[in-house]
């Protein structure tokens, strides 16, 4: 799940910060938008991705739970070695929630996963 | 705190201090404020002599004192006495002209060194056309500032670190931030698996040593080593690692070192220039603890946008920047399981 910031609170971070007095600076006016859209994505995309990963972590984990839930409980599993980082189905897991993940935060990023 | 200080303030002080910072000058010109960092202001300004010659300067100053704990940034003197170092040990860097006296001088701290031509956004380095000559060059000419900057006596009272230790760090530092994340959770796990066994000697290192923190002509290639506010001793291949990291690659993942150029030149240029050789194995250890150092850094961006959001965005959207960690150490798991 994406926190840190989660999509409210970009949204709310924008509102509290936008001047109605046409004082904020090109710049500042890109980081809004930027931040809005991330919100809007994640918006947008969230549900299904977070659909997804419940499915992939019910398998790997065995059991039943929502997408914080099965989070927390793989990383449980991973810091305890009950799982390996380096074990191919997590690796498989944790590679198709980072597509998501990073197609909700920064689409354009130039990533070394292929 | 240090104080908030108008440019026309700023100018007035900075010309009292002009004769400090160059030969003959007597005022200070052309006070422009360039784009800083997040705990520092960095302008530039043009020091004048009665006969009109003036030399360009860059005056570094902190602003506020940063809230990050996985790192401890040392006093800016001290980043001027190790520029300083480093420049006697012929790597290419802008001279100190002029370390302010915080008691007297009224700038806090702050330190003046000359300013040096050349181009600093990765972007342009890695995909701009006119650089490709630089491009041709740069990782070998990167192994040798390295080599040359890893030959420095370190300073006395610098932090001790090695890879063991920063991975501690990190976590500790990861887990207060509270956020759920099962792939910084496995880079933690996989980097403790794979700490380097051989013996490493500690060494002088930059700490930032990245695309975006040098200059770089487009012909010449590398100009000038900036930004040495995380000077520090530790192991050598950390620099190597951090200059390999995916995030300073600007668009170019398949550019191994800083999105120009191959790890053999770098690794060549290295040695060439003096340096322990040292393992491709290890530098990329140290790239993929450079991505978690980074995941783990943007966490302290997001505390401070949550502290705070009517200071703007930024540091928020810079928290989603976490991902973009993710999506690298997944690479680098695959790639070595392959």
């Amino acid at each position: 799940m994406i926190t840190h910031p989660t999509a409210q609170e970009l949204v709310a971070g924008v509102a509290q910060w936008l001047p109605v007095d046409g004082s904020a600076s090109v710049f500042g006016l890109r980081v809004a938008r930027n931040a809005l859209e991330i919100a809007a994505r994640d918006m947008a995309m969230s549900p299904a991705a977070d659909a997804r990963a419940i499915e992939r972590m019910r398998a790997l984990l065995n059991r039943d739970g929502t997408r914080n839930e099965l989070d927390e409980a793989l990383v449980a599993a991973i810091r305890s070695g009950t799982i390996a980082p380096d074990e191919p189905a997590l690796v498989a897991h944790l590679k198709a929630t980072a597509l998501d993940t990073i197609a909700i935060d920064q689409p354009k990023y130039a990533h070394a996963l292929g | 705190m240090a104080e908030r200080l108008s440019k026309d303030e700023l100018a007035r002080r900075l010309s009292v201090l002009a004769p400090c910072m160059a030969p003959g000058a007597e005022r200070v010109e052309n006070l422009v404020r360039l784009t800083g960092g997040a705990s520092m202001e960095t302008w530039a300004f043009d020091a004048v002599a009665a006969d009109g010659a003036t030399v360009p300067l860059i005056l570094r100053r902190r602003t506020r004192m940063v809230e990050n704990s996985a790192v401890s940034k040392p006093p800016l003197r001290r980043e001027a006495k190790a520029i300083a170092l480093a420049v006697a040990a012929g790597v290419p860097a802008p001279i100190v002209t002029y370390v302010c006296d915080e008691n007297a001088d009224g700038l806090d701290e702050a330190y003046v060194m000359h300013r040096v031509a050349g181009e600093t956004l990765g972007k342009k380095i890695t995909s701009d056309p006119a650089f490709e000559p630089a491009r041709g060059k740069l990782a070998r000419q990167c192994g040798a500032a390295l080599a040359r900057i890893h030959s420095v006596e370190p300073l006395s009272g610098l932090d001790q670190t090695d890879a063991a230790t920063t991975l501690a760090n990190y976590e500790a530092t990861w887990r207060a931030t509270g956020a759920v994340r099962p792939t910084i959770e496995a880079a933690f796990r996989w980097l403790e698996k794979r700490l380097p066994k051989e013996a490493v000697t500690p060494r002088f290192v930059h700490g930032d040593f990245r695309n975006g923190n040098i200059m770089v002509d487009p012909n010449d290639g590398l100009v000038a080593v900036l930004d040495w506010e995380l000077v520090h001793v530790g192991d050598p291949a950390e620099d190597m690692g951090w200059l390999c990291t995916n995030s300073w690659k600007f668009g170019r993942p398949d550019r191994y070192v800083g999105g120009f150029g191959d790890v053999q030149d770098l690794l060549d240029g290295y040695v060439e220039a003096g340096g322990e050789p040292i393992s491709a194995a290890r530098v990329d250890f140290w790239s993929m603890l450079g991505s978690l150092k980074w995941g783990v850094m943007t966490m302290g961006m997001y505390a401070s946008f949550a502290s705070d959001p009517s200071a703007g965005p930024e540091r928020g959207v810079i928290g989603r920047r976490l991902s973009e960690t993710e999506a690298d150490i997944v690479a680098i798991i695959e790639r070595n399981a392959a």
